[in-house]
This record gives C-alpha cells, structure tokens and sequence, in this order.
C-alpha cells in the first residue's frame, strides 16, 4: 500500500510538471506575449515598453524563462500576475474557491436529481412517471449548456425576476448588509447558474445510476435477501444502492477536472469569477504565470482527487476489495 | 420533535432565500435607489492613473482623481477655450507663453482629509514620466520641461517650445495624486502597494471596494469640493459575456451598458426598461497594407498607388458595411472619425467603381489570364494575404465580403485569423502583407501623425505598414504649429484629403456606439474619448428602479 501510494505521488508530479510544461510551450507557440496588446496602445515610449519586457523576462529566450518559472515554482512562488501585478497564488486561490462553491453545489443538486430519477427508473423501470422524468432529463443532456444558460436567464431571471442573472453576489448587499444577508446574497445568485449545471451533470448520474442500479436488482445476493424477507425498501437501500453507487462515484470522478476547473460556459453566461474565467482570460492575455498557477492547482487537484475516487469505488463496492 | 425541528429548519431556509433573492432586505433596497450600475465587459486593471491601460481603468480613475481642467464639448484641444476649471480653479499663461500658472482650488481635500497642493502636481507629473514606472502614458508628456512649485497652491507648468496643445497636453492627461501617500512608493511596484488596491483620490467620488473580477464600487464624496454627485454610489459588474452583459441591463439588475451590438441592439431599442442613446466614435477599421519589403527584399505590392487606388474603387464598402454592421456603422471617410474636430464629411471619397478598378489593372498589367479568371502580371497572380483578429465579429464578416468582392474583379485575398495577442504581434513585428484592423484615435487630431506620419514608420512606432507621405507629413506638421484655429482646420483637411486621395488603406467603417441606458437614468455629455466623464452629473431617478 505505501509502495502504491508513493508511485501515485510519483504520478501526480510528473502529470504536474507536463501539465505546467505544455501550457508554457503552447503558449508561446500560440504567438504574442503579455506585452502584445500594448502594440495598439503606443502611449508607451520604446524605452519602457524594453524596461518592462526586461522586468517581465521576456526579452530572455524561450529556454531561459522556461527554466526561471520552473526553478521559481519549484521554490513554491508562483509569482505575480503580468497583467494586474497581484500575486498568483491569491489569483487562483480566490477563482478556485468561487469555482468550488459553483461546481460543488451543482454537483450536490445533480447527485440529488440524478440518483433519484436514475434510481426510480432502475428500481421501477415500467414507471411511467419515471421514465418520463429519464426521457425529460435526457433530452435536457443532449442540449447545449450555454442554451440552458440563457433560457434560465431570460425566463426566471429577466422575466420573472425571481433570481439575479450574474455575478457572484450583489456589491451593495456586500457592503451594507448583515452576515446572513450577504450569505443569503451569495446563495441567490447560486440559484440559476447551479440549475443550469444541475440539469446536465444529474442526466449522466441518473443514467449511471439507473444501469447500475438495474443490475444489481437483478444479482443474486438481491434475490437472496428477499428470499430472506428483508423488506423493498431495505432491499433497495442496502443490497441494491449502495453496490450501484460505485457506477456513480466513478462518474463523478471523471466529472472532477470539470468541478475543479469550472464549467467554462456557465460561469461566462452568468459572469461567476471562477477558474473557467480566469483560465480563458489569462490564456487570452497570454499572462503565463496566472496560466501556469492555475494548471499546476488543477492537475494536482485532479490527481489526487482520482486517487480519492479509486479509494471510494473500493470501499463502496466489496466485490473490488 | 424530530419533525418539528426539521420544519424549523426548512422555514429558516426558505426565508434565508427569500431574502437573499429579494435583494437582503430594506436597509439594501433604500441603499439601491440612488446607485448608478454600470454593466462592465472587463474589470479594471489597475486604479492608479500613469499605470492604468485599460478603458475600464481609465473610467474609475478619471471619477477618483481630479485633473487642473475638464474639457468641454465639443472637445477642442487647441488652447484653453475647451476647458473649465477643475482642481485649479484658475490659470495664467506666462507672456511668453512656455509656461503656465495653475492655482489649485483651496478648498479641494484628498479624501483622507489632507489638503490637495502645489507640490502634488509636480510629484504626479514626476511620476508619470518616470521611466521606472514605464507608464503607458508617459509619451502624451512629451515637450513638457518641467513642472515647478510657485508657492503651496500653485504649480508652474514650463514647456521648451510653444504649441498650441500646451493647455490640452497637461489639463487633459494629469490626473493629480496624493504625494503624502505615495511619495515613499517603489516606483517599479505600484501595482503592488497597498494604495493600488485602496486609492484615496480628490475627485468627486471615493473608493469604497473592489472584489477583482466581480465589481467595483466608489461612493459620493459628499463633502467635495465641486459639490455632490447626484448618484450616491457607482458600481461597475463584471459582465465579459455579452450576452449575460446585455440580460443585466435588460433585467434591470445594471442602468449602462456602454456598448450594445447585434441582437442586444434590437431587443434595447424595444425594451421598455432600457433606452438606445447614441454618443460619438472615435473607432474606425482599416484594410492596412504593409508597405515595407517583404521578408526576402521584395518590393511590397502596396507601394504602387495606382494598384491601391483600384482596390479601393473595386470595394462595394457601403455594401458590405451594411452587410456586416447594419446600422450600427458608418463607412469610414479616412483616419479619423466623424467626431474628430475639422473633419470635412464631405470630402472627396474614392467611389465604388468596378469599370475604373478594372482598366487600372489591365493599365498596370494585372490582366485576366487563365481558366480560373484570376488576374495575373506574368506568372504572378494578384493575391494578398490578410489578417483578422478572430475577436472582431464584424471584420471577420468584413474579411470573407472583401473576399468575395475582390474575387469578382480576379484578385485573390487570403484570410488568416488569428487570436487577437498574435494579431497584435504580427503587426508590431510588421510580419503581414495586409491587415483589418481597428485604431481609436487619441481626441487630439495631431496623434494622426503617430499612426500615419513618416517618423513613426520604425520598429517601435505605431506606423505598422511603414506608410510613407511627404506632402501629409507637412500638412499635419503645419496645422500641429500654427495658433490660429481657422488655419489649422485647414492644414488638417488638406492632410486627410491628401491621405484618402492616396489610397493609404481601404477605409471601412466607423462603428456607431449606442449605450443602453435605464430608463430612470438620465445622461449627459457621453464624450466620444470618454462616455463616463460627467457622470457625476447624470440623474439617477430612485424611485422608478424596476
């Protein structure tokens, strides 16, 4: 086990360290720098346009600042960012926590709706209410997230108003209002954008549960408790559950870069700050160590969290052990 | 019991939401009435004027801090008629007019209380042309000597040779700051002081908080100078997705959005929310041509004029304008924007005219040749290879028009696009045969010459097609010169004309800047540089807050 444990550490350095590489070349070779939008903007004279490429490392070649981030990450400083000059690790720590409360309360409302509607489909799959709740979820999955997105918004947002349709929270709530008030702010603006993930992510759980759920009625061991007299409800719960669970804990494994990242469309349509945004904005300004920081979190994060995934599927499901 | 408390905790939930989707209750309701909401595509990257770069910047850090003077409209950047007082609140040319007196308003506070004076005039100029701060503003200071302390309410600017944009080249770009706060601040990191994140300016209104990337917000500094904004409070969203941009305003949930494209447009202009108000441009796209030699010394295609004169008259650009903007643009008429002072709009234009652009080619020797009707000089074909930013929706539109319109007279465009940072790159680098791309002119009509004169066709100027014409050069050089309004008018039109007759680039289009605005917002003065400047005036109805 210790020997498994450190070859999976092993792992995650070196998925790290290529993650962290081929962001870096990509980006070069994608062409412009953090100094490529002041081309439009000549109010800076040539002297400071060189003294900021030369503060920035740019003027050195390619190997040379390779080299330099990588010593500097190894040394735990991610720098600062080239853009706004903060510092990285406060860059992404504050996307990464907005991202997380984002992606983890869509997941919890897609786990909820998922094993619910997959699971009545798979204990009763002739229901009718069932079914059409599966069939309404489906057609919900084959629909783009960003059309989800914008339906939310235009319908409970703009014309009922009954949800604010951006943001993260309302500054003026912020500022004035009391603990709970800025709580409740927050919560309100989680609605719409974790429906819009919910809707998704619950159809691929409901799907897995279903499956998994319908084979696991069918075994023996099922057939057996019942034989015993063990009740339906019992029967669903323990011997056909919690089997079936492994399915989708390993489906919300795959789903954890997406959790980690941020779900890229959502937080745009509904302008959350999270690491979707930040990636997509620092990719576009070509701001590499804001880029770097953020690969480096999410490929640690999704090796370790595949890590934990495997661990679970194996305590959930004694036939693995 | 169990079931009990279980409801409890249901109710205490359901209320918690409610408040929080009903906007937190009375005290934030109250608080809203008078705010002024601003729908932002980009949050700010920074708040301390010399380092500031983005538009977004620039509209925080232009209510923060003051400048000496305000312009007026319409802008005119000779002399000082264009002006009213500001943080000075008077002035005195000296009579040899290299310099001028500003004394600073007694009454004007930094927003921590201390007295605004003389000596942070001279230290905000000092820093703006340091070269440790390497400011992206620092070449607008370029001519001034100097600027020295008379006593501790006034400052003496000294310039080394008279110009008539004396008054506009120091009123216009200093934004006036604290030297008691910064003073002691490493110049190579000021983004990174304590300042940078919490600015204490003199302006009418005061920072109050910044969450990057979600909203910012500045409160009214009631106590200020030049009296109280009408707004109490201005917060800018963070709102990149134009789509979740145009909602916010539409819902009601922000009072401006600057810019309204597309579907937007339409759904604004039928809202019973929001109104359509129209403010001047100075935007306009350009098919730039790249005059230098290429890569392997061969003389450009471009330099012929008589091949740019037929390319122009072989583009429909009313047409494909209509086609790729709508009504939301204009063709363009040259280099500068129908709000630029001393435009002629009716100015001779090179016309849509096949016939024309066909017999210059055949006269040049690009004939039809071939099966595939292409025009070919020899073995060459007539091909160029353009550039677009994949960010520009209406020029990649434009780029695949062009395209077709070129094809029909037999010559051949390439189109290649590219992320807007490798765009920018390949012009500065000057590594492109043609380009669409889009410049906004800077309010004074001499900054003409930093895009199209001779002497900035270097590496390092902005002059990206190396573009070459002793007649314009003169022209703007004389009308940057002479102190008589009249006559300068005249220079420049001579210098535009002079630079549309000789086919420079293909002029396309001025885009047309609408704002949506809440109903119960009143604006004014939307400047064409700088929409926000009055909004400490706009009137901001509280009560018809939807």
């Amino acid at each position: 086990m210790p020997l498994t444990l450190f070859s999976r550490l092993l792992h995650t350095v070196a998925v790290v360290a290529a993650a962290v590489t081929l962001s870096f070349l990509l980006l070069h070779a994608a062409g412009g720098d953090a100094l490529s939008g002041d081309t439009m903007q000549r109010g800076r004279t040539a002297e400071a346009r060189a003294l900021l490429r030369e503060r920035m490392g740019l003027d050195q070649p390619l190997h040379t600042q390779y080299v330099r981030h990588v010593a500097a990450v190894a040394r735990g400083d991610l720098g600062h960012s080239l853009v706004d000059g903060r510092r990285v690790s406060a860059i992404v720590g504050e996307a990464f926590g907005h991202s997380l409360l984002l992606s983890g309360a869509g997941l919890a409302a897609a786990i909820a709706l998922g094993l619910v509607v997959g699971g009545a489909q798979g204990w009763r799959p002739h229901d009718r209410v069932a079914r059409m709740l599966g069939d309404g979820l489906t057609a919900l999955y084959s629909v783009p997230e960003f059309v989800i997105a914008v339906v939310l918004i235009g319908g409970f947002g703009y014309i009922a108003g009954v949800a604010p349709v951006g943001g993260m929270s309302d500054p003026l709530v912020q500022l004035t209002g009391s603990r709970v008030q800025r709580w409740a702010d927050v919560a309100s603006h989680l609605i719409l954008p974790t429906i819009a993930l919910a809707l998704g992510w619950g159809a691929l759980i409901a799907r897995q549960q279903r499956v998994a759920l319908r084979e696991s009625v069918r075994a023996d061991f099922v057939r057996t408790a019942r034989a015993k007299g063990v009740g339906e409800i019992a029967v669903l719960l323990r011997h056909g559950v919690r089997p079936s669970m492994s399915a989708v804990v390993a489906t919300i494994g795959v789903m954890l870069p997406v959790l980690a990242g941020g779900a890229v469309v959502v937080e745009a349509v509904f302008a959350w700050p999270g690491m979707g945004s930040l990636l997509l904005r620092a990719v576009s300004q070509r701001d590499i160590p804001v880029v770097s920081g953020a690969t480096m979190l999410l490929a640690t994060v999704v090796s370790v969290s595949s890590l934990l995934v495997d661990a679970a599927v194996r305590l959930l499901d004694p036939r693995l052990r | 019991m169990n079931r009990t408390r279980t409801r409890g905790h249901l109710a205490l939930i359901v209320t918690w939401l409610a408040l929080g989707c009903s906007g937190a209750g009375d005290s934030a309701t109250n608080e809203r009435a008078s705010v002024l909401t601003i729908s932002s595509p980009a949050d700010a990257d920074a708040l301390i004027p010399p380092i500031v770069a983005t538009t977004q910047g620039k509209q925080v850090a232009d209510l923060l801090f003051d400048r000496l003077a305000e312009p007026t409209l319409p802008l005119e950047t000779g002399g000082d008629r264009g002006f009213r007082p500001a943080l000075a609140e008077r002035w005195t040319w000296s009579a040899d007019s290299l310099s001028i007196a500003f004394a600073i308003h007694p009454a004007a506070r930094w927003h921590d209380g201390t007295p605004v004076r003389a000596g942070d005039v001279r230290f905000s100029f000092e820093l703006a042309t340091d070269p440790l701060v390497a400011s992206p503003h620092a070449s607008n200071y370029v001519g001034i000597d100097s600027v020295s302390v008379r006593d501790s309410l006034t400052a003496v600017v000294w310039w080394a040779e008279r110009h008539p944009e004396q008054f506009f080249q120091i009123a216009y770009n200093l934004s006036v700051l604290p030297e008691h706060l910064l003073g002691r601040v490493a110049r190579d990191s000021l983004a990174q002081s304590p300042f940078a994140s919490h600015p204490i300016g003199s302006g009418r209104y005061r920072f109050e908080s910044w969450n990057r990337q979600r909203d910012l917000v500045l409160a009214s500094d009631r106590a200020n100078y030049r009296g109280a904004p009408n707004a109490s409070r201005i917060v800018w969203l963070v709102a990149a997705d134009a789509t979740a941009a145009s909602l916010s305003v539409l819902s009601g949930q922000a009072d401006v959005l600057e810019s309204v494209r597309g579907d937007a447009y339409t759904e604004a202009r039928a809202s019973t929310t929001v109104r359509v108000i129209e403010y001047p441009s100075l935007d306009y796209a350009y098919m730039l041509f790249n005059f230098a030699p290429t890569a392997r010394g061969a003389r450009s295609l471009f330099n012929d004029r008589a091949l740019r004169v037929a390319l122009t008259h072989a583009i429909n650009r009313e047409a494909v304008v209509a086609n790729a903007l709508d009504s939301l643009g204009s063709v363009a008429l040259g280099p500068f924007t129908r709000a630029t002072p001393a435009v002629d709009t009716n100015m001779r234009q090179l016309v849509f005219d096949t016939t024309t652009a066909a017999r210059m080619l055949d006269s040049l020797g690009w004939r039809r040749a071939g099966t595939d009707g292409m025009r070919r000089r020899g073995t060459q074909p007539l091909q160029f290879d353009v550039l677009v930013p994949s960010s520009s929706t209406p020029r990649q539109r434009l780029a695949v028009l062009l395209q077709a319109q070129f094809k029909a007279m037999g010559i051949q465009m390439e189109i290649t696009s590219l992320e807007p940072q490798a765009f920018a790159q390949r012009l500065g680098e000057g590594d492109f045969q043609a380009a669409l791309n889009m410049w906004r002119t800077d309010p004074s009509p001499v900054t003409i010459r930093q895009v199209w004169g001779t002497a900035d066709a270097t590496a390092s100027g902005a002059n990206f097609g190396r573009y070459h014409n002793a007649a314009f050069d003169a022209a703007v050089d004389s009308a940057s010169r002479t102190f008589d309004p009249d006559l300068r008018s005249r220079h420049f039109r001579r210098a535009y004309q002079l630079i549309v007759d000789d086919a420079a680039a293909i002029w396309l289009y001025e885009p047309r800047n609408f704002a949506a605005v809440n109903r119960r917002v009143e604006p004014m003065g939307m400047r064409a540089d700088a929409w926000w400047a009055e909004l400490p005036g706009w009137i901001v109805n509280g009560a018809d807050r939807r």
